[in-house]
C-alpha cells in the first residue's frame, strides 16, 4: 500500500519531461537573467505609472496646457496627436496594401520587380526614424510648402510605416491558402474580382491587425516628427498648422521644462495606455485570425 | 427567328454575357493599373528618400573635404570647425555596447522560452516580449533620465552617460532581438529537437550544442538588425547621454550621438552646418542600408536546411 | 550515476553469448514494461501493455499503423514527454532490474541506455564529425582525445567507416538516405546502449538500403537488445527473435499476442493475427 503511494507521487513528478541536475542549474542562472529583464520592464511601467497617474483627471485631459506644460492638460496635444494617426494611417493603409497586392498576386515571386520590392521595403524598414524626419522636412515641409504641419508629420509617418505594412501584408497573403485562388479562377472570376470578393474579406481580421500594428509604431515615433509635425503646444486649427503630439511633449517636458517630470510623467502614462490599447486590440484582432 | 439559331446556344445570354465580361475586363485592368503604379510609386520612395538626404548633405562636398570631419580639432560648426569623430565614435560605442549586452541576454532569455520553460509561460512571455518590442522609445528614455541617470550619477557624476546610454538602449532592443531569435528556434524542425534528446542530451547540450551551431546565422542576423536599432534610435540617446560632443574616455562619461547631434542642431543650422548633419544622416543611411542587405542574404543562405 | 563509470561495466548479459540457440532465453529481462497506458486527451492511445525484452534479444512490434505503436516505444526511454509533451504516462518500466518510470532520475541518462532511431533519418546539418561529437558530449564524455577512437569504432560498426573516413567534414544532411540512418545508428551506439529502439527504420529508405540495416541491426543482437517496429511482416521474419502484435481494441492500442517469430508467422494463435498475417486486411 504505501509503495502504490510512493510511486503515485513519483507519477505525478514525471508527468513532464524532467530535468537533470545540470539543466535545473543552468536554468535557475537563466531564470535569473529573465527575471532580470522582465522586473526591469515591470519597473519602467511602475515607476512611470506611480509618478504620473496622480495628475490624470478630467480636465487634464480636456485643459489646454499652461506654463509651457508644467500645469493644465493635454486636450490640443492629445488633437495633434490622433490627427497625425490619422493621416499617416489613411495614406499608409491603402499604398501598403496595393503594393503588397501587387506583389502577392501580379507578381511571380522571385521575379525581378518582386526583388526589387524587398530590397527597397527591406531598406526603408531599417532606415533610422531621423532620416525620414530630414526628409520630411526637406520634401515636404519645404519643398511641397506644407511648413511644419500635421500634414507634413502624417505624410513623413506614412513614409516611415508603409514598408512595415507592406512587409506584413505580403506575408498575410502568402498565406492565404492557395485553393482559394485556383477555385476563384476556375469559376472564371479575374485578379480584382478575386482580391476584392475573397482575399479582402476573409483576410480582414489580419488586415486590422498590420494597420495597428502601424498605427503603434507611428504612435511610438518622436523624432521623425521633431522637425515635421513641430513643438507648438496650441490648438490646430487645421491639418496645416503644426501640433505637438504626446511624444514629443514627454520629451520636451523632461528635457527642457525644468520641474516638468511629474507632467511628463502623466503624458507618459497617457502614451502607455493608448499604445497597450492599440496594442491589445491588434492582439485580439491577431487571435481572431489565428484561433 | 432568325436570332435564336444564329449561334450554337440559343438565347439571350450571350450579348449580355458579352458586355458583363466588358465592364469586368476594364475593373480588371483599372485596378492592375492603380496596383501598379502604388508599386511604382513605393519603390520610388527609397529613391527619393535618399536623394533628398543626398542633397540636403550635397553642399558640403567641395566645401570641406573629407578628412576634415575626421582631422578637425573640435565640433564648432559657427567658427567652421567640424570634427565628427566624437559623434561616429558615440554613436558606434553606444550601438555597439548595446548590442553587446542584448545578444547573450536575448540569446539566454530565447533559449529559455523555447528549451527550458512550460509553453504556458512562454506563451506569456512572448506576449510581454511582443508589447515592449513596440513601446514607444521615449518611455525608455524618460525612465533612464529619471531613474537610471541619477543612479549612476551617485557612481561618479554626470550621471548622463556613455553607460546609460548603453543599458537603456540594451533594454530598447532586448525584446526585438529576443524575438527574431526565438523565432529562429521556433523554426528548428522537430525531428532534430527530438533527436538531440533521444541521444541522451541536456537540454543545455540541445540547445546550445545542436540548435545554436545551426542557427548561428539567424542569431547573427537578430544582433545585426539589433545593431540597425540601435544606432538609428535618437530619443533615448539624446535623453540619456549627455549629449557632449566629446571623445569619451570611459563609461562615466557623457557622449553625442550622430542623430543625437542632428536633433540638438538641426533647428538653428546654418546652410553648410545642415549639410553636415544631413551628410552624418547620410553615413547612418547607408550603413543601415548595408545592414539591411547583409541580414538579407544572411537570411537567405541561413534557413534550417534540412530536410527532414 | 556516473555515466561515463557506468559505461565501462562489463556487460553480464553479453559477455559469452555470441551465439544465441534459443531464441527466446529465460532469465532476467533487460527492460520490462508493466501495465504501460498513455491517455491523450481523455482517451487511451494505449491501454494494459505489458511487454519485456530479453538480453541480446530482438524483439519485432507489428501492427495496423495508428494503433499506438510509436506511442509505446517512446515511453521506453520517455521520448514521449517530448513527442506528445501532453500525453499522460501511467504504468512500470523497468531496466536492468531498476524502475526507470516512474522515476525522478534525469530521462537523459535513461536515454544513452535505451537508445532511439527514428523513421526518417535525422542527422544534424552539421558535419558528420559534429553530429558524432554531439552524441558523445550527450553521454557525458568529456575526455575529447578519446573521441576519435570512438567516432572510428562506431562508424565502423554501421560500416560507414571506409567510405566517410575522408568526409568527416561534409555536412551530414548531404549523404544518402540510407548513409544517413546508418550515421544515426552510429550515433546512437556511441554511448553503447542496453537497448536500442527502432521505429520503422527502413520505411523511408531503398530497399538496398533496408537490407544494409537489416543486417546492421541483426550484428547489433551480439552488443545489446533490439525492439524494432516494422509494418513489414516480411522484415520482422527476417530480423525478429520474438514478435508482438498491437491492435486497435476500442479505439486503444493493445499486445493481443506475443511470441517466438516463427510460431507467429506459421501457427499465430490469436485470429487477428492470422488474418493479419495472411493479408486478409488488405
Ligand atoms: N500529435 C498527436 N496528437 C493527437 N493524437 C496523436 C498524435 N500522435 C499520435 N496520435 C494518436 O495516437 C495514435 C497512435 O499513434 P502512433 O503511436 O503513431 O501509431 P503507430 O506508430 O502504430 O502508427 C494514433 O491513432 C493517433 O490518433
Ligand atoms: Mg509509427
Amino acid at each position: 500500500m504505501s509503495e502504490r503511494r510512493h510511486l503515485n507521487r513519483h507519477h505525478r513528478r514525471a508527468g513532464s519531461d524532467r530535468m537533470g541536475r545540470a539543466d535545473r542549474l543552468i536554468y535557475l542562472c537563466f531564470l535569473m537573467v529573465v527575471s532580470l529583464v522582465f522586473l526591469t520592464y515591470g519597473k519602467v511601467i511602475f515607476d512611470i505609472a506611480s509618478q504620473g497617474i496622480g495628475q490624470i483627471n478630467l480636465s487634464y485631459l480636456t485643459d489646454a496646457p499652461r506654463q509651457s506644460g508644467r500645469a493644465g492638460g493635454v486636450f490640443p496635444i492629445l488633437v495633434s496627436t490622433v490627427l497625425v494617426l490619422a493621416i499617416a494611417v489613411a495614406v499608409a493603409l491603402p499604398t501598403s496594401l496595393a503594393i503588397a497586392l501587387y506583389v502577392t498576386e501580379y507578381l511571380a515571386q522571385g521575379s525581378a520587380l518582386s526583388s526589387l520590392f524587398r530590397s527597397s521595403m527591406l531598406i526603408l524598414a531599417s532606415v533610422p526614424s531621423i532620416a525620414f524626419g530630414l526628409f520630411g522636412s526637406s520634401f515636404f515641409a519645404q519643398f511641397l510648402g506644407l511648413g511644419t504641419s500635421l500634414l507634413t508629420g502624417g505624410l513623413t509617418l506614412a513614409v516611415m510605416i508603409i514598408p512595415i505594412c507592406a512587409f506584413a501584408f505580403v506575408e498575410v497573403f502568402r498565406l492565404l491558402p492557395t485553393g482559394y485562388r485556383t477555385g476563384a479562377y476556375a469559376l472564371g472570376a479575374g485578379k480584382a474580382r478575386f482580391i476584392l470578393c475573397v482575399m479582402i474579406p476573409t483576410c480582414t481580421a489580419e488586415i486590422i491587425t498590420v494597420v495597428l500594428l502601424g498605427t503603434g509604431r507611428a504612435l511610438a515615433e518622436t523624432a521623425a516628427l521633431l522637425f515635421t509635425s513641430g513643438y507648438s503646444d496650441r490648438m490646430p486649427e487645421s491639418l496645416l498648422d503644426p501640433g505637438r503630439v504626446l511624444s514629443i511633449h514627454i520629451y520636451d517636458l523632461a528635457m527642457s521644462i525644468p520641474g516638468g517630470d511629474r507632467m511628463a510623467a502623466a503624458s507618459a502614462v497617457l502614451l502607455i495606455g493608448l499604445f497597450l490599447l492599440i496594442s491589445s486590440v491588434g492582439l485580439y484582432f491577431s487571435k481572431k485570425a489565428h484561433p | 427567328m432568325n436570332r435564336e439559331f444564329s449561334g450554337p446556344f440559343p438565347g439571350a445570354a450571350g450579348p449580355r454575357d458579352r458586355s458583363v465580361a466588358r465592364t469586368a475586363l476594364s475593373l480588371e485592368a483599372l485596378f492592375h493599373y492603380v496596383l501598379a503604379a502604388t508599386f511604382a510609386i513605393g519603390c520610388a520612395v527609397v529613391l527619393v528618400v535618399g536623394f533628398v538626404i543626398l542633397t540636403g548633405a550635397l553642399p558640403v562636398f567641395g566645401r570641406i573635404p573629407v578628412l576634415q570631419f575626421l582631422s578637425d580639432s573640435d565640433w564648432h560648426p559657427t567658427s567652421g570647425l567640424y570634427d565628427l569623430k566624437p559623434m561616429l565614435v558615440g554613436s558606434l560605442l553606444t550601438s555597439v555596447g548595446a548590442v553587446g549586452l542584448a545578444t547573450p541576454v536575448s540569446l539566454i532569455i530565447a533559449a529559455s522560452l523555447n528549451f527550458f520553460m512550460s509553453g504556458l509561460t512562454a506563451s506569456l512571455l512572448r506576449r510581454l516580449l511582443f508589447v515592449m518590442a513596440a513601446m514607444p522609445t521615449v518611455i525608455f528614455g524618460f525612465w533612464g533620465l529619471t531613474q537610471v541617470v541619477p543612479l549612476i550619477g551617485k557612481l561618479q557624476a554626470p550621471g548622463l552617460s556613455l553607460l546609460s546610454g548603453i543599458l537603456i538602449l540594451a533594454l530598447m532592443i532586448i525584446p526585438t532581438t529576443t524575438l527574431l531569435m526565438d523565432a529562429a528556434f521556433a523554426k528548428l524542425p522537430k525531428p532534430l529537437i527530438h533527436g538531440a534528446f533521444a541521444l541522451g542530451a541536456t537540454r543545455k547540450l540541445t540547445c546550445f550544442g545542436m540548435a545554436l551551431p545551426i542557427l548561428r546565422r539567424a542569431v547573427l542576423s537578430a544582433a545585426l538588425l539589433g545593431l540597425g536599432r540601435a544606432l538609428g534610435e535618437t530619443i533615448v540617446v539624446v535623453m540619456v547621454t549627455g549629449n557632449r560632443a566629446e571623445l569619451p574616455l570611459s563609461l562615466f562619461d557623457p557622449i553625442r550621438t550622430l542623430t543625437a547631434n542632428v536633433t540638438l542642431e538641426m533647428g538653428y543650422a546654418d546652410p553648410l552646418h545642415g549639410a553636415t548633419l544631413f551628410l552624418s544622416i547620410l553615413v547612418l543611411f547607408v550603413i543601415a542600408t548595408g545592414l539591411a542587405l547583409l541580414v538579407h542574404a544572411l537570411d537567405r543562405t541561413g534557413g534550417v536546411s534540412v530536410d527532414v | 550515476m556516473n555515466i561515463i563509470s557506468r559505461l565501462s561495466e562489463p556487460k553480464p548479459a553479453a559477455a559469452g553469448h555470441t551465439a544465441q540457440v534459443v531464441p527466446c532465453p529465460a532469465g532476467p529481462p533487460v527492460l520490462e514494461a508493466r501495465a504501460i497506458r498513455v491517455g491523450l486527451a481523455g482517451r487511451d492511445i494505449i491501454r494494459d501493455v505489458n511487454l519485456s525484452l530479453q538480453p541480446n534479444e530482438i524483439l519485432a512490434i507489428i501492427g495496423p499503423s495508428g494503433c499506438g505503436k510509436s506511442t509505446f516505444v517512446s515511453t521506453l526511454n520517455r521520448m514521449i514527454h517530448h513527442t506528445l509533451p501532453t500525453a499522460k504516462v501511467e504504468g512500470e518500466i523497468w531496466l536492468n532490474g531498476g524502475l526507470v518510470f516512474p522515476s525522478s532520475a534525469s530521462a537523459a541518462d535513461l536515454r544513452c541506455k535505451v537508445a532511439m532511431v527514428f523513421q526518417r533519418p535525422n542527422p544534424f546539418p552539421f558535419s558528420i564529425r559534429m553530429n558524432m561529437e554531439f552524441a558523445l558530449k550527450a553521454n557525458g564524455d568529456r575526455y575529447r582525445p578519446g573521441y576519435a577512437d570512438k567516432i572510428e569504432q562506431a562508424l565502423r560498426s554501421v560500416n560507414l567507416w571506409d567510405r566517410l573516413k575522408d568526409r568527416m567534414n561534409d555536412v551530414a544532411t548531404r549523404l544518402s538516405g540510407g548513409e544517413q540512418q546508418r550515421l544515426c545508428i552510429a550515433r546512437a551506439l556511441l554511448s553503447d546502449p542496453d537497448v536500442i529502439l527502432f521505429d520503422e527504420p527502413c520505411s523511408a529508405l531503398d530497399p538496398v538500403s533496408c537490407t544494409a540495416i537489416e543486417t546492421l541491426i541483426q550484428d547489433l543482437k551480439q552488443r545489446c537488445s533490439v525492439i524494432i517496429v516494422t509494418h513489414n511482416l516480411a522484415q520482422a521474419r527476417r530480423v525478429s527473435d520474438r514478435c508482438a502484435m498491437f491492435w486497435l481494441r476500442d479505439g486503444s492500442g493493445e499486445v493481443i499476442e506475443t511470441g517466438p517469430t516463427d510460431r507467429i508467422m506459421t501457427a499465430p494463435n490469436h485470429e487477428i493475427t492470422r488474418a493479419y498475417i495472411n493479408g486478409e486486411f488488405c
